[in-house]
């Protein structure tokens, strides 16, 4: 009996641990179900509950910092200046050139990858691109062999048409500053990638892919546009489910 | 004074970017772009600003801890290694700069009379930090929380964050979340039954 007590109270105490984040609804399902479950039973936890909803909404109260966070930013300036070589590199990919015996901007322009950038890629996409790349060095030349849309039409497939995948794929592309506006279509040119929107706030368009693309496709693209030096980021628009 | 102020609070939604141009700009960053480091500066200033006020109720260092945070996301933007969301890896960054600026000032966890920096800190309309938490009506009940236990409440209630992404930033296990939060709640409502004990005399 003292031990069916005891772990009735253990469940309550874990779960009164996890009503700010049901408040929040950032819970699993799993978790969400135990904490809704334990609610209609427990009047200490759903009082605890209401106590929470009061501090949150005091939490959340916001004031208006856009305004200083402009003059903020404007008195960061003169540092960033200090901190950055006069072709606009920060200092340490400045330092990284000097030491390998180049100036940064020569690194850029040369189309080799600045040292930060391979990091950039390197953590996070280095075997995704590798695997992608061997793809469409897999499917390029079977695709062109089968000559699904003749070379240099505005719009062909990279694979022979499979069956139906997530259509209209999207990609979302970051273009290096020293990329001109009239060559961005000819670097989408090969992935029969089409401008949809942007830039955007953040420099980033919205590039449309040819209805029906597979899976591997996109990937073998997104591979193509990641070895691109005037490319700084390529990555899938992740397109919510419709409910 | 304090429950008189929070009406006069703007609800405004705190500029914020969609994952996807966050990456976008990180990456523009990462190549040295001064006006995609601006427009990540002004995105995350707003949220750096409550969370680094919030955790050390000290205004006068708010600004600095904002500016220094960011600074290394522009000094070092591939020391972020994916493994988290960026939101993550710069509140880490402003949690951690803060707690080594409170331990250093020897100031944690200690009550902050605003009269006391006042002068220090000029026109009140001048300066947001002050403005703001002279008109926080809770920052007198989170004052009594240690910083770690006002970075959670903040990173829940504020920014919403999961259990697990709060671990992150904090650089703590789980479990320890949970119980900063309990034992925040518990101290809180202390603290507020002492007050409406005190009014009621």
């Amino acid at each position: 009996m003292n031990q069916a007590n005891s772990t009735l109270s253990d469940k309550h105490h874990q779960i009164m641990l996890l009503l700010p984040w049901y408040l929040n609804q950032s819970l699993d399902d799993a978790e969400r179900q135990q904490v809704e479950s334990h609610l209609r039973s427990c009047l200490v936890c759903a009082r605890e509950f209401r106590a929470l909803q009061k501090l949150a909404t005091a939490v959340k109260q916001s004031s208006d910092l856009a305004a200083a966070a402009e003059s903020s930013f404007a008195g960061l300036r003169g540092k960033l200046t200090d901190r950055t070589t006069a072709s606009g590199v920060p200092p340490a990919l400045a330092e990284v050139a000097a030491t390998a015996g180049h100036p940064a901007r020569e690194l850029s322009s040369a189309g080799r990858m600045p040292p930060r950038r391979v990091s950039f890629w390197g953590q996070r996409a280095l075997k995704p691109v590798a695997l992608a790349a061997s793809l469409l060095l897999i499917t390029l030349p079977w695709a062109m062999q089968q000559q699904v849309l003749p070379l240099g039409s505005d719009y062909y497939t990279l694979a022979a048409a499979g069956p139906a995948q997530p259509a209209g794929a999207k990609l979302r592309v970051v273009f290096a500053k020293t990329v001109p506006e009239k060559d961005i279509d000819m670097l989408l040119k090969p992935i029969a990638g089409r401008r949809l929107e942007g830039p955007n706030r953040a420099g980033a368009y919205t590039v449309g892919l040819q209805d029906s693309q597979e899976k591997t496709d996109v990937d073998a693209a997104l591979a193509h546009l990641r070895r691109q030096p005037g490319v700084l980021l390529a990555e899938p628009v992740v397109q919510s489910e419709s409910p | 004074m304090l429950r008189l102020v929070s009406q006069n609070l703007r609800r405004m939604p705190e500029s914020s970017l969609p994952a996807d141009d966050e990456y976008a700009l990180l990456a523009r960053i990462v190549e040295g772009d001064t006006a995609a480091f601006e427009a990540f500066y002004k995105t995350y200033y707003p949220r750096l600003f409550r969370f680094i006020l919030r955790m050390t109720r000290q205004p006068e260092v708010v600004e600095e801890l904002i500016q220094e945070s960011l600074l290394v996301v522009w000094e070092k933007p591939e020391n972020f290694n994916f493994e988290s969301k960026i939101s993550t890896w710069v509140l880490g960054i402003a949690y951690n700069k803060a707690l080594k600026l409170l331990s250093r000032n020897n100031r944690r966890s200690q009550d902050v009379d605003i009269d006391e920096w006042a002068d220090s800190i000029g026109d009140e309309a001048a300066n947001p930090a002050r403005r703001c938490e002279n008109m926080d009506w809770l920052g007198q009940s989170l004052a009594i929380l240690s910083a770690e236990q006002r970075a959670v409440i903040e990173l829940t209630f504020h920014d919403g964050l999961s259990y697990q992404d709060i671990a992150k930033v904090l650089g703590c296990p789980e479990n320890t979340v949970k119980t900063r939060m309990f034992h925040a709640r518990k101290k809180l409502q202390t603290f507020a039954d002492t007050q409406e004990v005190q009014r009621k005399r």
